[in-house]
Formats: C-alpha cells, sequence, structure tokens
C-alpha cells in the first residue's frame, strides 16, 4: 500500500515536472512580439528607403555634374532589408498566403526598382550626352553639306533633327516609329553621301536613333522610379501583418491560458495524488496499529498468564523484581492518595452534617420571619423563637463554625498531597523534554534552594562550592527539579535526624569532562538495603504524605537523559551523598 | 522597340507631386551626405577606410594562398597582383593547368567601391564575389569543402580564425576576412584628388585640359563618382555597335543580358572604374584595348559617337593617368 502510494506520488511529480518543462516555451510569447517589431521596422524602413532613392534618383536627372554614388549608396540597406525580410519569420509556412504574397510583391517592387534605376542611369548617361551632340553634330554636317552644296540634304538633315527634337519634346509611339524608319532609310544610302560625310552622319543617325529609341525608355524608368511606390504595398503588407499578428497573438494569448489551465489542472490533480497518497499511508499505518494492538493484547495476555503461573508457583516469595516494582507502584499511590483521601472525606462528613444544621437553622429562621408577619398568636411565636434559640446553641455547642477554617486547611492539604502524586507521576511518565538551552549550574543551585526553602529547616546550614563552572547544554528546568529533589531529600534527611546543627552542602567541580555535582546532608544516611532500591519508582521510606517514591526516579530518569549518571554515598547515622555528573559539551564558536 | 507608354500629364503630375512630397526628406539627405569640396562630378576617395585590422590580415593571407585553388598552384593575387595595379595585365586570365578565362580581369583595388562585383555586375558584395574565381573551373577550380580542409590541415590558420570568429574556420569566415581585405584595397591621394582637394598644382595644364574634355564629351556621364566608374551599367556600344564590328560574339559579351534576359541589357556591363586604368592595361571587358588610348579610340567610336582631334585623346589618356591613388603594397 505504502509503496502504491509512493509511486502515485513520484509519478504525479514526474508527470507534472515534465508538463511544465514542455509547456515552459509556451509561457514565453516574447519572442514573437520582438520579431513582430523587428518585421515591421524593416518593412517601414524599406518603405522609407525605396522613397528616398527615388528621389536621390530623380535628383541626378534635374542637377547638373550629378554622380550616380548616393544613388547606389542605397543599394547595401536595400538589399540587406530585403533579404532579411525574404528569408524571415515572414515566409515561414504558417504565415497566410495572403501575407507572402503581398510580401512578395513589395519586395518585387523593391527589386523592380532597382531595375528602374539601372534603366534609368544608362539611359539618362546616353541621352544626355546624345541630346547635347545632336545639334552639334547637326550643324557641322548641315554647314559641310552646304559648303559642298548639297542644300537638300542639308535640309532633310535639319528637318530629322527637328522632328527629333519635336518628338523629345513630345515623345510619342507613331513618330518614333516614322522617325527610325527615316533614319534607317537615310543610314542606307550613307553611301551616297560624299566620303568625308558618311562618318560624321553615321554619327548623327546613331545620334538621333539612340534619342528617338531610348528618350521614350528614359521617359518610362523615370516614370518607374517615380511610379513604383513601394509604400503602398508596403503599408498594405503592414496592415495585413498586424492583424494577422494580432489574431495569431490572441491564439497565443488562449493558448497561454490553455496551457496555464493545463499547469491549474496538473496542479490539482498533483494535490489529489497526494491526498490520495496521503490516505493510503493513514490506512496503511492504522492497519499497522490494528495489528500491533492485537499483537499487544497476545503479549500482554501472554505476560499475565506467565505472572498468574508465576504467582501460583512462587507465592510470597521472590517476586519478579518488576512486579515487585508495580505492586510497589500501585501500593504507593493508593496508599499516597487514600491517606488525603480518607481525612478529606471525614472532613467533608463534618461539614456536611454542619451544613445540614445550618440548613435547619436557615428553615427556622424563615418560618419565624414568616410568623411573625402573618401570626398574631404570641405563644406560637415564642416557641417558634425558642426553636431557632435552641438550634443556635447546638451548633455553638459543637463548636463547628470555629473549626470551619481549620476543616477547609486540611481538605486544601490533602488536595494539595493527591496533586503532588499526580505531578511526580506526570513528570515521571513525562516522554517530552523541556526546551534545552547552555545554563550555569550555580543558577539552577539558588533556584532550587529558594524552591525546596520551605522543607529545609530553618537551623539547618546551607553550604555551597560552586566556583568557574563551564556551562552546560540540557534543560535547566529539568536539572532545577533533580535539584531540589535532593535538596528537599537532604532537608527531610536532617530534620529527620532530629539534629539541631545539621547541614546541607552543595559542591559542584569539574572533573575529566563532567561536571561532579553533590548534595550532602548529615541526616540519618541510607543502609546499604535501602540503596539497592532507593533509585526504583514507588520506593519510598518516607511517612505518607512525605514522598510519592517517585523523587529519585525522576532524578535518575532527568540526569540520565543528559548523558550523565548518579550515585550515593552513605555511612548510616552520619549521613548521605548523593552526586551526579553532567557531560560538559562545549558550546559552539569555542576553541 | 518601346517598353511602355511615355508618360501621359497625369502621370508627371503624380511624379512631381510625388517629388514635391518627398522634398523635406530630401533636404534631410542632402545635408547629411555633406557637400563636396567642389562641386564636381567625381568625388575623392577617402583618405582612409573603416576595416576591422584583423580580418584584413587574416584577409591578405587567404588572398595571397595558392590553398584555395584546387591544385594549390594559383591564388587570388596571381590574377590580382596588387603589385602590378591589383591586376595580371593579361587580355585574359589564366587559371589551374594552365586554362584561360573568358574576360579580363578588373583590378581588385578600390573594388569595395563598386555598386556590384563582376563585369556583369551579378554578385552583390565583395563576399558574393569570393565564390567566384575559387569555384570557377578555369580560374581556381576549387570546392568549398576541400578549401576549408586545406585551410584546418594549415597550422596557422584554425588559430587565425578562431581569434577572429568564434565558429572557425568556415566558408563565411574566409569570404568575410577576404572581402574586408578587398575593402582596405583603396588608392586615395591621387593627383586629381589632390586636385580635387583643393591643390591646382597637383595636375598639369593637359591633365587639367583633359577632364574638362572628360566632362565635356560625355565620358562623365557614365564614369563619375568616386570610383569614376563603377556605379551603374552601360550597353557597351550605346551609340554604335561595338559588336557587330568586332564580331565572334561569346556569351561572356552578352553582359548583364546572360542574368535578366532583358533586351535592353544585351551588351550592358558595369561601367568599369577608371581609378586604376593607368596601371591596368590590356582594356575593356574582352581586353581587345592593349593601351589606353587605343581604350579612348574605342570609347569614342562606340559610346560616344564621335570624333575627337588627337590632342583631345591624348589630354584624356593624360587626364585618366592622374586618377591612380597609392596603396603600400603597390609597386610605383
Amino acid at each position: 500500500m505504502k509503496k502504491i502510494a509512493g509511486v502515485l506520488l513520484l509519478l504525479a511529480v514526474i508527470a507534472f515536472g515534465a508538463m511544465l518543462g514542455l509547456n515552459l516555451e509556451k509561457l514565453r510569447p516574447q519572442q514573437e512580439q520582438d520579431a513582430y517589431a523587428e518585421n515591421i521596422e524593416d518593412i517601414r524602413n524599406l518603405q522609407a528607403l525605396d522613397a528616398s532613392w527615388s528621389l536621390a534618383t530623380l535628383q541626378t536627372y534635374t542637377t547638373p555634374n550629378s554622380d550616380f554614388d548616393q544613388v547606389a549608396s542605397f543599394l547595401p540597406q536595400v538589399r540587406e532589408l530585403r533579404n532579411r525580410l525574404a528569408t524571415g519569420d515572414l515566409s515561414a509556412d504558417e504565415v497566410p498566403d495572403a501575407i507572402k504574397n503581398k510580401l512578395n510583391r513589395f519586395l518585387l517592387l523593391i527589386e523592380s526598382k532597382e531595375e528602374s534605376i539601372e534603366q534609368f542611369k544608362s539611359n539618362f548617361a546616353v541621352v544626355r550626352n546624345s541630346i547635347k551632340y545632336l545639334p552639334l553634330a547637326s550643324q557641322t554636317l548641315t554647314a559641310r553639306l552646304r559648303q559642298l552644296g548639297d542644300q537638300e540634304q542639308a535640309q532633310r538633315i535639319t528637318a530629322i533633327f527637328d522632328r527629333t527634337n519635336a518628338f523629345l519634346q513630345n515623345p510619342d509611339e507613331g513618330t518614333q516609329m516614322r522617325l527610325l524608319m527615316e533614319l534607317s532609310k537615310m543610314n542606307e544610302d550613307l553611301m551616297s553621301f560624299p566620303e568625308e560625310i558618311v562618318n560624321p552622319l553615321g554619327n548623327f543617325i546613331s545620334h538621333a536613333r539612340v534619342l528617338v529609341e531610348r528618350k521614350i525608355q528614359l521617359n518610362s524608368s523615370i516614370n518607374d522610379v517615380a511610379a513604383q511606390n513601394a509604400r503602398k504595398v508596403g503599408d498594405e503588407l503592414i496592415s495585413l501583418y498586424k492583424s494577422y499578428h494580432e489574431k495569431a497573438r490572441e491564439q497565443a494569448l488562449a493558448r497561454h491560458l490553455e496551457t496555464y489551465q493545463l499547469v491549474l489542472i496538473w496542479a490539482t490533480l498533483l494535490v489529489i495524488a497526494g491526498l490520495i497518497s496521503a490516505f493510503l499511508l493513514w490506512l496503511a499505518a492504522r492497519q499497522f496499529d490494528a495489528k500491533l494492538e492485537k499483537r499487544v493484547a497476545e503479549r500482554t495476555e501472554e505476560i499475565e498468564q506467565a505472572a498468574a503461573k508465576a504467582s501460583d508457583s512462587l507465592v510470597g516469595k521472590n517476586l519478579d523484581s518488576s512486579l515487585a516494582g508495580m505492586g510497589n507502584m500501585a501500593a504507593t499511590v493508593a496508599h499516597e492518595i487514600n491517606t488525603p483521601l480518607g481525612y478529606l472525606d471525614s472532613n467533608l462528613q463534618v461539614l456536611h452534617s454542619g451544613m445540614e444544621k445550618m440548613q435547619l437553622l436557615m428553615n427556622e429562621f424563615v418560618t419565624l420571619k414568616k410568623d411573625l408577619r402573618e401570626t398574631e398568636d404570641a405563644g406560637q411565636i415564642n416557641a417558634r423563637l425558642e426553636n431557632f434559640g435552641a438550634l443556635v446553641q447546638n451548633i455553638k455547642d459543637e463548636a463547628m463554625l470555629d473549626e470551619l477554617p481549620e476543616i477547609i486547611d486540611d481538605m486544601q492539604e490533602g488536595v494539595q498531597q493527591i496533586q503532588h502524586v499526580t505531578n511526580d507521576l506526570r513528570d515521571f511518565t513525562r516522554k517530552d523534554r523541556s526546551p534545552q538551552d547552555w545554563f550555569d549550574i550555580e543558577q539552577c543551585v539558588t533556584s532550587a534552594l529558594k524552591m525546596a526553602q520551605k522543607e529545609i529547616p530553618p537551623e539547618t546550614k546551607i553550604i555551597t562550592s560552586l566556583k568557574n563552572l563551564p556551562k552546560v547544554y540540557g534543560s535547566p528546568a529539568e536539572i532545577n527539579q533533580v535539584l531540589m529533589n535532593l535538596i528537599t531529600n537532604a532537608a527531610h534527611a536532617v530534620e529527620a535526624a532530629g539534629r539541631d546543627k545539621g547541614s546541607i552542602t552543595i559542591k559542584a567541580v569539574e572533573q575529566k569532562g563532567h561536571i561532579l555535582v553533590s548534595v550532602m546532608d548529615t541526616g540519618q544516611g541510607i543502609d546499604e538495603k535501602t540503596r539497592s532500591k532507593i533509585f526504583e519508582p514507588f520506593f519510598t521510606t518516607k511517612d505518607v504524605g512525605k514522598g510519592t517514591g517517585l523523587g529519585l526516579a525522576i532524578v535518575r530518569r532527568i540526569i540520565t537523559a543528559h548523558g550523565g549518571k548518579v550515585f550515593i554515598k552513605s555511612i548510616v547515622g552520619k549521613g548521605t551523598n548523593f552526586i551526579f555528573t553532567l557531560p560538559v559539551k562545549r558550546q559552539p564558536g569555542e576553541e | 522597340m518601346t517598353r511602355e507608354k511615355p508618360p501621359t500629364s497625369k502621370a508627371r503630375k503624380e511624379l512631381l507631386r510625388y517629388a514635391a512630397g518627398l522634398l523635406s526628406g530630401l533636404v534631410a539627405a542632402v545635408a547629411i551626405a555633406g557637400q563636396p569640396l567642389r562641386n564636381e562630378p567625381i568625388k575623392p576617395i577617402p583618405l582612409t577606410v573603416d576595416v576591422d585590422e584583423k580580418k584584413v590580415a587574416l584577409g591578405r593571407l587567404l588572398f595571397h594562398d595558392p590553398k584555395l585553388s584546387k591544385d594549390n598552384t594559383i591564388s587570388c593575387a596571381s590574377c590580382h597582383s596588387l603589385k602590378t595595379g591589383g591586376v595580371d595585365r593579361q587580355k585574359v586570365s589564366t587559371g589551374i593547368q594552365g586554362r584561360k578565362g573568358n574576360i579580363n580581369a578588373p583590378t581588385v583595388f578600390n573594388s569595395g567601391l563598386l555598386f556590384r562585383q563582376f563585369w556583369d555586375g551579378r554578385a552583390e558584395t565583395l563576399e558574393e564575389q569570393v565564390d567566384g574565381p575559387i569555384q570557377n573551373p578555369v580560374e581556381m577550380g576549387s570546392q568549398w569543402p576541400d578549401v576549408l580542409a586545406k585551410l584546418y590541415d594549415d597550422p596557422k590558420y584554425p588559430g587565425l580564425f578562431k581569434a577572429i570568429y568564434p565558429d572557425g574556420i568556415k566558408r563565411k569566415n574566409v569570404k568575410d576576412a577576404i572581402a574586408e581585405y578587398e575593402r582596405s584595397l583603396i588608392t586615395p591621394n591621387s593627383r586629381f584628388d589632390q586636385y580635387l582637394r583643393g591643390d591646382e598644382a597637383a595636375i598639369n595644364e593637359q591633365e587639367r585640359q583633359g577632364y574638362e574634355l572628360f566632362k565635356s564629351y560625355g565620358c562623365i556621364s557614365c564614369h563619375q563618382g568616386v570610383a569614376v566608374g563603377g556605379n551603374m551599367f552601360q550597353v557597351f556600344g550605346a551609340v554604335n555597335s561595338y559588336f557587330k564590328q568586332r564580331g565572334n560574339i561569346q556569351k561572356a559579351d552578352m553582359g548583364r543580358f546572360n542574368l535578366t534576359g532583358n533586351e535592353m541589357d544585351r551588351h550592358s556591363f558595369k561601367v568599369p572604374s577608371l581609378r586604376m586604368a593607368a596601371l591596368t592595361p590590356p582594356y575593356l571587358h574582352d581586353g581587345n584595348a592593349k593601351t589606353l588610348r587605343e581604350a579612348v579610340d574605342i570609347m569614342f567610336k562606340f559610346q560616344l559617337g564621335r570624333e575627337a582631334p588627337d590632342e583631345d585623346k591624348d589630354a584624356l589618356v593624360a587626364f585618366i593617368k592622374t586618377l591612380a591613388g597609392e596603396h603600400p603594397e603597390m609597386e610605383k
């Protein structure tokens, strides 16, 4: 049963621990929160970079002497953010497709922004050069052609130049097509021009073609840079992500609560398991008790039978010493209690009869009072008064009222004697120990003397020699009692010896790790036969009312419990010396 | 031919409004960027660069270590020798087992200033670039696990890596160290930069004239910024077709088109930085221009689509030669 209870409890604890360990991760939602905040920040940063990047790009278009370093300087940051978002937890499996798609769109926008910027740079560089060079080329060519007298071709070139210019102002695909066709026709005719014209004209045509082709590309790349605004998609992404995150957080919170619930349930189960185990243990203990009781009962019966046999065979002789002890105990206790009970009883009888008389007097008084009020008959009242007077006289004669204080005092004394016996019995059988501490023997002697003072005859001399003693560890209250018992015994012995100038000497010395305390009296001494029994409980030599027979037994029990021993030395007619030892333990912190 | 309709007036208005809306942001951006010493389209290279010296030291070792190649014969420095301007001065480089590359090796100097890496800009960062030559079968021809294993076996590397990177010898750490070293390879304080910083005597009259021509002919449209290039793509043959004339068009000639498939990216390359041009012949992605002057001729013909007198071209070459700055590991 105990095993089952133990295993049950162990299993519950293990299960609880495992459950807690498994759910510990769930109890920490902070990381998700951080990742979320970082993602939002990355998106916002990328939006901001995208905007500044576009602006920096367009700025190069309108600034003379511009370079593209600043435009290119955005790349590392843009790359970092883009890679982080693309590979981060926003692309995780559990993220809804709507968000992933939006993220992809957002990142694609950034990517195509980069592409548009590259196209812009390339187109812008070429268009810028050609716009600058074309008028020069046109002028040089037409001037030379006019010099050569070829007005027609000069005009043709001027016309293309003008139309290219017009196209540059307002580019449209129709004009572009027509111009490209014309340029290509002119290129085919190239060899019909004078040789010195061929190369400059070829360059003119190339530049015009570059412009016609690239201007639209340039405009479209500028348009792309300006129009591809990642802000809107970024905002949409953020709002999608936010609502998803909030939902996920709610779910996480719910999971969190569930986890707490789980923990709670497990804790409850653990408590229940504990209770069950405790119950099972209790049950086991009870069964054990029952068994024990049964065994004790059996054993007691055996002993009783044996005792009966023994008493049958050894009537009146050599009784077993423990049985004798028990007999002693019963006899002493009965005797010690019966004697005061005896005079309590007789005193109570006296009181009782007295009280009966008082009762009669009271009744007579009440009747008298009534007659005085109701009866006119003087004879009747006189008779009553006489009756009353006789009762009072009777009480007076018996002197009961005079004896009353003495009777009550005697009864009180009897009660105290009984109390004394029961206290000693209790002390002797007490299993618990009074509080332990470091204490001074000297103090114990002082207080024991004070307590035993009323037992010590006034003329008895008290000698103490208690110098430089280490403190002792133990129960000062118990040692007080030991000393008090010994001093009381000594006082009784001195008194019993009837010597006027008796003395009690209390000495204590330290010797070989022990303190030896001796209480010596100049009493009548104890003979050897008595000495052998003197520490047995309920053994007493004193008159009834003077001792319970437990005093020295208590002394021995206490001293033994303190790790010490009790000895007795005595010379009949000279006195007795009770010696007890207490081990000297070192106080913590002492060398 | 056209990709999209030209902007309508509505779109233009949108554009204006958009630009206006962001104007406040621009003010801040310009204020942060600061005003250059002169309002010139070319900016001086910063005199110092903020790099982790420990990583640079490790990166230098790796950059010069042939263990990075399959047969332990080729290091990064084999084709990008710092002594010779960060290039091998070959039309195309020679990799392991004498294999020829398919494109002219660009200089490693100032590569940290470029907006992308490789001629076609396929690598966004220097770190990403490292993968290319190490794994390219005609260059170093290695596999990363082999490289890492060789570095492990080298007594000096495990400790050096551990001192910088808690996770020790890892592919990303090798790349990080090499990239950091490359970022340290700037060439500041060129004569032209001194001129930009206010020392009028730093360049001579022809060179100054060359700079003015560089701007007025329109070279500056592409070759601008701190690296004098390296911050944009341009079609090679923007005005006149280079490849029609040269012929024998290879995959490498397609440039960025190989990546994007976009028709407009056909023959489009990263505009190379002219900073180290004085020291890094031959020129162009195909190494077809043996001299700077030849390169200038080609540029005039196909990029600018115009003619120029020899003295102007000479002045341009003189100017371009003032752009190369200093680096301790470079032989002057």
